[in-house]
């Protein structure tokens, strides 16, 4: 494993011998103590190794600014095009502490008590109130059916015997390196943990004769809520696996019963998403399951991460009738957690009301010690959480507000506005972000601002060395007196600090194309959008107050999920399109950047497909760099009947991409239009598996060497659960 | 990996001084034994930590003085070190914490250069080379890189000693050694 170097460097590193003797006469001067001398003197002070975030993240961001000055002369030396050096960074020294940052937002407010919190929903609810019945349009922020985007890399994170050390096995296709996102199917290297209907089936990966151990119905053990005894819970949205522990993620539901019908006349009943649990299971011996206990928050469930042994879980939870809210009790206005048992409302000190939203939406996000088994944290915020995204020290929380826009294209009537000869600058669609730091467990909010233009999904934000780098759509005014309703999208770049202020930008990457993917990679950013013809940006991100587009390669067609691959190399899924912007297709794309200033297309294969769950959910992409191969379900709508396939493509920079496997989902389908379906590999075997049954193919030969049926599905049957919960 | 786990070595600052009673005696012989065995080790993580010998020098003054006043109870060879190992990295945070507060923070590689003292000259140029590049990176992948390429640590053990997630670790090694490349752009790192 180790170069000679090493050893080398590691034998040359001895004390001089001045220090030596200087220690010698210390150890010499510390006598021996007998019963009659005082104590000695206490150890030197260690600090103990968890850290104390707040303070330490002020140090943090005033040594990273200076490595990225430093390290941007050195990255960024070789091209004589590159950006110029810039003044160091001299506003650092200043940053000792959070209160002595310079608010260049709004300071978000943390109301002291419920009366607070009560008046601030009230008046949010009575303002969301009156827009929608000039708009007509319902409420609908928790109903929206969001996929939740998780990308990344590896987030092995079990400190636990989970893992199974001696067999490499592929984890969740993650964003951010390091921190696990739930997915519908978990494994550590011995078995497979599948989420199906309200179950959880654990199989054993072992090749030929994989097959089930063990099913867990998963269901709140007790009957919490004696106010809501129709509440029943929905399926298993997510899994999560730390160390022996395994996550369970519910979402329940509670009928929408005649006392809180609200705005609806319907007669029909409504069930709402009222409450998002994480159940525990002990699965230290997976043959037996153990339930260990339930935590949970109000909301419907957007997503959750994992990062060294703490799953944090974030809802989104609307206030759906105003009618209801009584000053005197917090539980009709403020979210609900449940723990150990219990559902209380949250403290008032977790929760904390922005400068200025109008809408009656908590984003609600939960810290989970998992070992413990209890919640840490928790922090509520009145917005919503649209878009997530968490680095290794913020979890940031985005939501569209389009109020301003809306206001500004809509005359009094309602109808659209006409441009007329004092048109200004339209008010763009915002999105509001909210900071939260996570401090080991311990949420706190800690920045909130808003910036113009919107996100595509989580790939569209990035930290980096004290930095939030954002993508966004805006429009655009091409100053021709056309109607704005033709106005063309625009792209751009935008760079914030800790206070979520902006520092920098490239304010039109390009006008007339909207944003498809984004993927942030330490100082350089690849952006690619589309109209007919599909630039793909490199941006130059070393300095964040100056960046800057290295190159822009035009290609047909668009990808939706840009990959880093090694060495160079940029991995583009998404679809193709002929000469007139038609799509004619899916694709896979490897880009050279190598040298950012030029990227080029080394080689791209076309194939039929007309739909893949993985061009928005990045979890549903399988990537193996080291042994080159690249796995996806793919749809196709043909004369005889829709098709589901999962593609398996191999790489190699001599012969490009090569099909290595077409295999056949019809065991397989959930009637999901394959959304469901991930490929996952543990040691010599591939297994494919959605809530249906797994399938196993060996890697080398990807013949079928085994199966497990997991559940039964049909149209009926599917169809008829999906009408209960919703209808 | 490891598959005997031994406890961790006490973190925390001593509540109370040691009982005279129950302490054992110090014993200056055996520090010296365990300083003539382990000085290059906390050396170097001291100066790979704090990149600056003055700095390091300090710590490693604490760290032997410390073991040699509290004498802990190890029960192996590895329990030693690992207990000299989470010393000196708690030590050196200790010290660099408070040298921020009186020092010039370094603004160029230059700087850092001046900052890690030109007496360290190592034999060969690509040595000097490569010291000069992990000085240049953030303190977490530093210290992940050094104790996985020069005291050959597992992962499992880094993770244990940093108190971080085994996947933080392989995260923090395979940036770092991309960050590396970029330094050297050699192939010292590869896998």
């Amino acid at each position: 494993m180790n170069d000679p170097i090493f050893r080398a460097m590691r034998n040359q590193w001895d004390p001089p011998p001045a220090l030596l003797s200087r220690l010698e006469e210390a150890l010499a001067a510390d006598a021996v103590p007998t019963s009659a001398s005082p104590p000695p003197p206490p150890a030197p002070p260690f600090q103990p190794a968890r850290r104390r975030l707040p303070r330490r993240y002020a140090a943090l961001s005033a040594v990273a600014a200076c490595i990225v000055v430093a390290l941007a002369v050195v990255w960024v030396s070789q091209p004589a095009s590159g950006p110029p050096p810039y003044p160091p960074a001299s506003t650092e020294a200043s940053r000792t502490g959070e209160s002595d940052r310079a608010p260049s937002t709004a300071t978000p407010a943390d109301p002291a008590t419920y009366s607070e919190v009560y008046q601030a929903v009230q008046g949010a609810w009575d303002a969301a109130k009156t827009k929608s019945e000039t708009r007509g349009a319902p409420m609908a922020e928790a109903m929206s059916a969001d996929s939740v985007s998780a990308e990344g890399a590896s987030p092995a994170s079990a400190a636990g015997t989970g893992i199974n050390e001696s067999v490499d096995f592929s984890e969740t296709n993650v964003q951010v390196e390091g921190i696990d996102e739930g997915d519908i199917v978990k494994t550590d290297g011995s078995f497979l943990y599948v989420a199906s209907k309200n179950e959880v089936v654990i199989l054993e990966a072992a090749g030929d004769r994989t097959a089930e151990v063990a099913r867990i119905e998963a269901k709140a053990q007790e009957s919490i809520d004696p106010e809501a005894p129709l509440a029943t819970d929905g399926s298993v949205i997510d899994l999560m696996l730390s160390g022996s522990t395994l996550v369970v993620l519910l979402q329940e539901y509670t009928p929408r019963t005649l006392e809180n019908l609200g705005e609806s006349s319907s007669t029909s009943v409504v069930f709402d998403a009222t409450m998002t649990k994480a159940l525990l299971y002990d699965v230290a011996n997976p043959n037996e399951p153990r339930y260990l206990t339930a935590i949970g928050q109000s909301g419907s469930y957007r997503t959750s991460r994992l990062l060294e042994g703490i799953v944090y879980l974030v809802t989104a939870y609307p206030l759906l009738n105003g009618e209801t809210l009584v000053e005197d009790d917090p539980a009709t206005f403020a979210p609900l957690a449940l723990d150990d048992g219990a559902v209380a409302p949250v403290p008032a000190s977790s929760i904390a009301i922005p400068a200025a939203y109008d809408s009656p939406t908590y984003a609600v996000a939960g810290a989970i010690d998992v070992a413990k088994g209890e919640s840490v944290g928790r922090q509520a915020v009145l917005g919503g959480a649209e878009t997530v995204y968490m680095s290794a020290q913020n979890l940031y929380l985005a939501t569209a507000d389009y109020s301003a826009y809306e206001a500004w294209t809509t005359d009094p009537d309602g109808r659209p506005r006409e441009p007329d000869a004092q048109s200004t600058a339209p008010d763009q669609p915002q999105t509001a972000i909210i900071r939260i730091a996570l401090n080991g467990g311990d949420l706190g909010l800690a920045a909130q601002s808003a910036v113009p233009g919107t996100l595509i999904n989580q790939f569209a934000l990035d930290e980096f060395e004290g930095h939030l780098r954002l993508a966004v759509n805006q429009i655009a005014d091409p100053g021709t007196g056309e109607s704005i309703w033709s106005w063309p999208n625009r792209a751009t770049l935008l760079v914030l600090d800790v206070d979520l202020a902006p520092v920098g930008s490239i304010p039109e990457l390009v006008v007339d194309e909207s944003i498809q993917s984004v993927r942030f990679d330490g100082s350089v950013g690849y952006v690619v959008t589309f109209r007919q013809v599909d630039p793909l940006f490199a941006i130059d991100l070393a300095n964040p107050t100056r960046p800057q587009v290295m190159s822009a390669l035009k290609i047909p067609g668009f990808s939706t999920y840009l990959h880093p691959w090694a060495n160079g190399r940029l991995l583009g899924f998404g679809r193709n399109t002929d000469d007139d912007g038609g799509e004619n297709g899916l694709k896979l794309t490897m880009f050279d950047t190598a040298d950012p200033y030029n990227v080029t297309e080394l080689t791209t294969e076309a194939f039929t497909g007309d739909e893949s769950i993985a061009l928005s959910d990045h979890r549903a992409v399988w990537v193996d760099a080291e042994r080159n191969l690249i796995g996806l379900p793919v749809v196709s709508w043909g004369p005889t009947g829709t098709v589901e396939q999962y593609l398996v493509y191999g790489w190699s920079e001599a012969t490009g991409f090569k099909r290595e496997a077409t295999l056949s989902l019809d065991e397989l389908s959930a009637y999901a239009g394959n959304a469901d379906v991930r490929g996952v590999q543990v040691g010599d075997s591939l297994y494919v598996c959605s809530a249906a049954a797994a399938e196993v193919f060996s890697l080398a030969s990807f013949e079928k060497v085994g199966s497990a049926a997991i559940n039964e599905f049909d149209e009926e049957s599917y169809w008829g659960t999906y009408n209960d919960i919703y209808w | 990996m490891n598959g005997d786990r031994y406890p961790t070595p006490p973190l925390s600052p001593t509540p109370d001084p040691p009982d005279p009673a129950e302490s054992p005696p110090r014993d200056s012989a055996e520090t010296r034994a365990v300083v003539a065995r382990y000085r290059s080790m906390v050396y170097g993580i001291a100066l790979t930590h704090t990149r600056c010998q003055g700095d390091a020098d300090d710590v490693f003054q604490e760290v032997f003085l410390a073991y040699h006043r509290r004498m802990p109870r190890v029960r192996s060879e590895e329990h030693r070190k690992a207990w000299l190992i989470v010393a000196t990295l708690n030590c050196a945070k200790a010290v660099a914490s408070s040298s921020w507060r009186t020092r010039v923070v370094p603004m160029s590689l230059e700087a850092i250069d001046a900052a890690t003292a030109p007496v360290f000259h190592f034999a060969t140029e690509q040595q000097d080379q490569l010291f000069r590049a992990m000085n240049a990176l953030p303190g977490d992948y530093r210290i992940v890189l050094h104790l996985f390429y020069f005291e050959d640590l597992p992962i499992a053990e880094i993770a244990r000693l940093l108190d971080i997630e085994p996947g933080t670790v392989k995260m923090r090694l395979s940036r770092g050694r991309g960050l590396m490349r970029d330094q050297l752009q050699g192939a010292l790192f590869d896998e």
